[in-house]
């Protein structure tokens, strides 16, 4: 268990230096940064003296220990657009984020689970209504997520008019965000389970439960689902991740004051402190949870919880 | 396999002692199939895969069903449950188990006898339970499940108290920490004496033992069949097997599938000594035995048909060294009697021929 | 435990018995149409920078303009197959590298124990627990816009999709006997990888890209869309998108026409993937 801790951290120090470092060289590499603080129509001696005020102009490993050390100890530099330390903007930021990753988290497994677990107790003869179902599910994962923002938008914003547009006032804005966010994940996760419950309901247990009277209800919900779900859980990391990608999307398009539409808002005006406070930021927050998801995951299946000991 | 205390454990061969079936069973016999038929659809028409059997077992009776892989016996076991896979279909003149008429119940009465009138014991016990639920927890919720309706509704703890009562009777040692064991915890032996402990800890009228020692170390085979014959009392079992010498030496008559219908059955020792198919013969001389003679082991030429392309009349006849132009037809089981084969030209009656 | 490799298609939900089975002539036959019209269409089409200021926002099906036209009186249908050319530009120069950088870090690693496998390994790992449009924004917001940018970013970052699956596969492959014996009668590295192992992946690596290159296309749009990937004014399908948002009470087939192409293409793409790994795993289930 500790084993797997210090692996996951491993994982995450690698991630954290490389991804710095990298944007570290890109950006110098890429952008005379004096010249843009200083504006367009700066004089050259207007240049080199803010080259020289933000230390641009020593050998580039001194700046690059500096930034490293300033990551160390979280410190960002300040937001270009607020003036306040990166860190801050995007700390304050961060419930929004989470809240709409909670109801979208809760939207889906609503959704996907029952849908999954039909679809995959079909026992590979699927009548008509679960081909109809198999289409949509596969139609709305090639779905992208801002073709579904926009299509939410026209029909029951635009059209029908029960829903405001954007914002996060009100219950009634939280709706589209959250279903937006939900169809990242729904059928990806319906497939998962689907394929999971087919997968357990072949099983030589099940047929043991089902030699033995179990109905087919008491197989499905005593064996194959929770089986399913139990393999799904290995999956939670890489669709976190997932959801984290899509909340960027969400959050710019419906104006939800969250961490990923002020990634979008610091990338479209060159506010590098803050682009690289909340990817440091998402990446301790998908540290936590994949750390969580591998701890639930080994208390729930007996054959790993074993060998803790 | 650390069961000293199991009874009857030490797999000698039991031939000796074998109880002879009561002539007249008390009750109902375990299992009554007359002229039962599966059917499966294909793009070609509908092939039977099971082709006209008619079996019965008395209580307290076993009854070995061999034969090879494909032939259609455990179609035949699990027709005896309704549970033939999709989209298979069952018919039979008579399918009664424990004097319940299984063609006429629907899923939740199929259910109800399913797990209470018949216990099965699987293939392979490394699979067969569930390996996130205990042992106990999956025994328990067996006999939970077929307790009636209406009365007092037995608490957990009474089910778990069955549940280690029924891994003590199959000769688990220290049930009680057992019985909180998940399968990934026991061996392969153990876990085929507790999937012997679920089928039967309701006390079934049959059960259905389809390979039960195939997937276990040669050693402990022998205790589980021992196992099994022992714990027998008034149900009859269905044991299911390729190996014809496993089911001579548990059981009291012994039935020889080829292609979905029965060659020949008979009392196991007769069948044995005195073989009059020549299918049952080449099973036979193809089986490894220890014999002071070390006869030299003889295939059977061939293949076993597929269901796709059987030959009217004797399926086995394209195959067989006394095939005669009659066997275009096909032949039933005769003569009346115990002993009965499927044959326009049998072989001699070894006993008769060599006194 | 049911594990689920990223691709094989849950059988539960294939699309098998709606298309009888012939998934993957039909994702072949729309992904070559797709294909046909981003290659062929821009030279047909009207020119999608023509604007025409007393035509503007016609409706589909008017006169000259199949499709309509935006709120500059620029064609629709030239922006669509302008825009499908961009975006599928984008989205196979990535997916090539992708899968060029994934499949050669991935059969090194296999291929012995040793730093850089550990290396690789952890470095996917890292990749895939971490939402690489975060990345892929953070190392735009550095370099900036434009084609080349755009696809080295998504190429770049997208490689461990590739490597995890490939180097499962090349690993086990490294198991079998005939590369053992390969090995034993002095068989060099490169010989053992690039003659036994690389075929051997072959077929999966032609499954990935089919995926792959939908989800290239989907980064493209998304981060067009936020203004962050094709330069503003190009025809993307992103950009087409971004800017429908504006009209949607007046002209909302702005928004359907691009939605559908995406839609479309994904779909597509997805088609030929699942029908991809029904083929392979039948052949593979006939083989001995």
């Amino acid at each position: 268990m500790r084993q797997l801790l210090l692996t996951r951290l491993a994982n995450l120090a690698v991630l954290l230096v490389a991804l710095t470092t990298l944007l570290f060289f890109l950006l110098r590499a890429t952008a005379d940064q004096a010249a843009m603080l200083a504006g367009v129509d700066a004089t050259p001696e207007q240049v080199a003296e803010i080259r020289a005020q933000y230390g641009l102009d020593r050998p580039l490993w001194r700046q690059y220990a500096d930034y490293m050390a300033g990551l160390a100890t979280l410190d960002f530099g300040e937001s270009l657009v607020s003036g306040k330390p990166a860190l801050a903007d995007v700390v304050e930021r961060l419930p929004w984020t989470l809240l709409l990753a909670a109801l979208a988290m809760t939207l889906t497994i609503v959704l996907a689970i029952p849908i999954g677990a039909w679809l995959g107790s079909a026992q590979g003869r699927p009548g008509p209504a679960r081909r109809a179902a198999s289409a949509v599910v596969f139609v709305l994962q090639g779905m992208p997520g801002f073709v579904v923002a926009l299509l939410l938008i026209e029909i029951f914003a635009v059209e029908l008019r029960w829903l405001p547009f954007i914002g996060n006032e009100g219950l009634d804005t939280w709706i589209m965000p959250t279903v937006t966010l939900a169809s990242f994940l729904v059928p990806r996760l319906a497939r998962v389970v689907a394929a999971n419950v087919a997968g357990a309901l072949a099983e030589d247990y099940v047929r043991t439960a089902r030699a033995a009277g179990a109905s087919a209800r008491e197989i499905l919900y005593r064996h194959a689902l929770p089986n399913a779900l139990l393999g799904a859980t290995a999956l939670v990391g890489t669709q976190f991740a997932f959801l984290l990608s899509g909340s960027v999307i969400t959050e710019s398009i419906f104006a939800w004051p969250g961490v990923g539409s002020l990634l979008v808002r610091a990338t479209q005006n060159a506010d590098f402190a803050v682009v690289q406070a909340v990817a440091i930021v998402i990446a301790i927050l998908v540290f936590t949870v994949n750390a969580g998801a591998d701890l639930a995951f080994k208390a729930l299946d007996p054959r790993l919880r074993e060998r803790r000991s | 396999m650390s069961t000293p205390d199991a009874p009857h454990a030490g797999g000698t061969a039991r031939a000796a002692g074998k109880p002879v079936p009561a002539s007249s069973p008390v009750g109902s016999p375990a299992l009554d199939l007359q002229d039962l038929r599966v059917d499966f659809p294909t793009p070609l028409g509908e092939v039977g895969i099971v082709d006209g059997v008619s079996l019965s077992i008395a209580r307290g009776e076993a009854l070995g069903m061999v034969g090879e892989s494909g032939s259609g016996k455990t179609m035949i076991a699990l027709a005896c449950l309704r549970m033939v896979p999709e989209p298979g279909r069952v018919a039979a003149t008579r399918l009664r188990v424990a004097d319940r008429d299984l063609l006429a119940l629907d899923e939740p009465a199929l259910c109800a006898v399913r797990g209470a009138d018949v216990g099965v014991v699987f293939q392979n016990p490394m699979t067969a339970f569930n390996p996130v639920r205990t042992i106990g927890e999956q025994l328990a919720a067996t006999w939970l499940r077929h307790r009636p309706a209406g009365g007092a509704r037995p608490s957990r703890r009474e089910a778990r108290e069955r549940a280690i009562a029924a891994l003590r009777e199959v000769g688990i040692a220290a049930p009680e920490r057992r019985v909180d064991a998940y399968p990934h915890q026991m061996s392969g032996g153990m876990l085929q004496r507790a999937l012997i402990a679920h089928a039967m800890i309701n006390q079934p009228a049959l059960i259905v033992a389809d390979e039960p020692t195939t997937a276990l170390d040669a050693t402990v085979q022998a205790q589980i069949l021992d196992l099994l014959r022992a714990r027998l009392a008034n149900a009859g079992l269905l044991l299911v097997t390729h190996d014809l010498g496993v089911a001579a030496e548990i059981c009291d008559r012994v039935a020889v599938v080829y292609a979905g219908r029965v060659v020949e059955v008979g009392p196991a020792r007769e069948l044995l000594e005195s073989p009059r198919h020549p299918y049952t013969q080449a099973l036979l001389a193809a089986a490894p035995r220890l014999d002071p003679e070390r006869r030299p082991l003889a295939p059977i030429p061939g293949a076993p048909p597929s269901p796709a392309d059987l030959v009217a009349g004797c399926r086995y006849a394209p195959r067989c060294p006394r095939a005669v132009p009659r066997c275009g037809e096909r032949p039933r089981l005769a003569p009346e009697g115990p002993h009965a084969y499927a044959c326009w030209n049998p072989a001699d009656d070894a006993r008769r021929a060599k006194p | 435990m049911a594990t689920v490799t990223p691709t094989a298609a849950p059988a539960a939900t294939r699309l098998g018995p709606l298309f009888a089975g012939r998934e993957f002539l039909w994702g072949a036959l729309a992904v070559l149409l797709v294909l046909l019209v981003a290659i062929v269409g821009p030279w047909l089409a009207q020119d999608p920078a023509a604007t025409t200021l007393d035509r503007r926002l016609l409706p589909p099906f008017s006169d000259g303009h199949w499709l309509g036209t935006d709120a500059l009186g620029r064609d629709l249908w030239a922006r669509i197959v302008t825009g499908l050319e961009w975006s599928i530009a984008v989205a196979v120069a990535s997916t090539a590298i992708a899968a060029l950088i994934g499949t050669v870090l991935a059969l090194l690693a296999a291929e012995r124990a040793g730093p850089v496998r550990t290396l690789v390994l952890q470095t996917v790992d890292a990749f895939l627990s971490f939402p690489g449009l975060v990345v892929a924004i953070a190392v735009i917001a550095t370099v900036g816009h434009g084609y080349l940018p755009l696809v080295l970013t998504l190429g770049g970052l997208s490689w461990p999709v590739f490597a995890r699956v490939i180097y499962a596969e090349a690993s086990s492959l490294m198991q079998r006997d005939y590369v053992l014996a390969a090995r034993l009668a002095g068989s060099s590295r490169t010989r053992i990888l690039a003659g036994h192992v690389l075929p051997g992946v072959a077929p999966t690596l032609l499954v990935m890209l089919a995926f792959h290159l939908a989800d290239m296309l989907v980064a493209e749009s998304a981060l067009s869309f936020l203004g962050l990937g094709a330069p503003l004014g190009e025809p993307s399908l992103g950009n087409m998108l971004a800017e429908s948002r504006q009209y949607l009470y007046v002209a909302p087939w702005l928004m359907f026409v691009p939605a559908c192409a995406i839609v479309l293409v994904v779909v597509s793409a997805n088609l030929l993937g699942d029908g991809l790994t029904e083929r392979l795993r039948g052949r593979a289930r006939r083989a001995p």
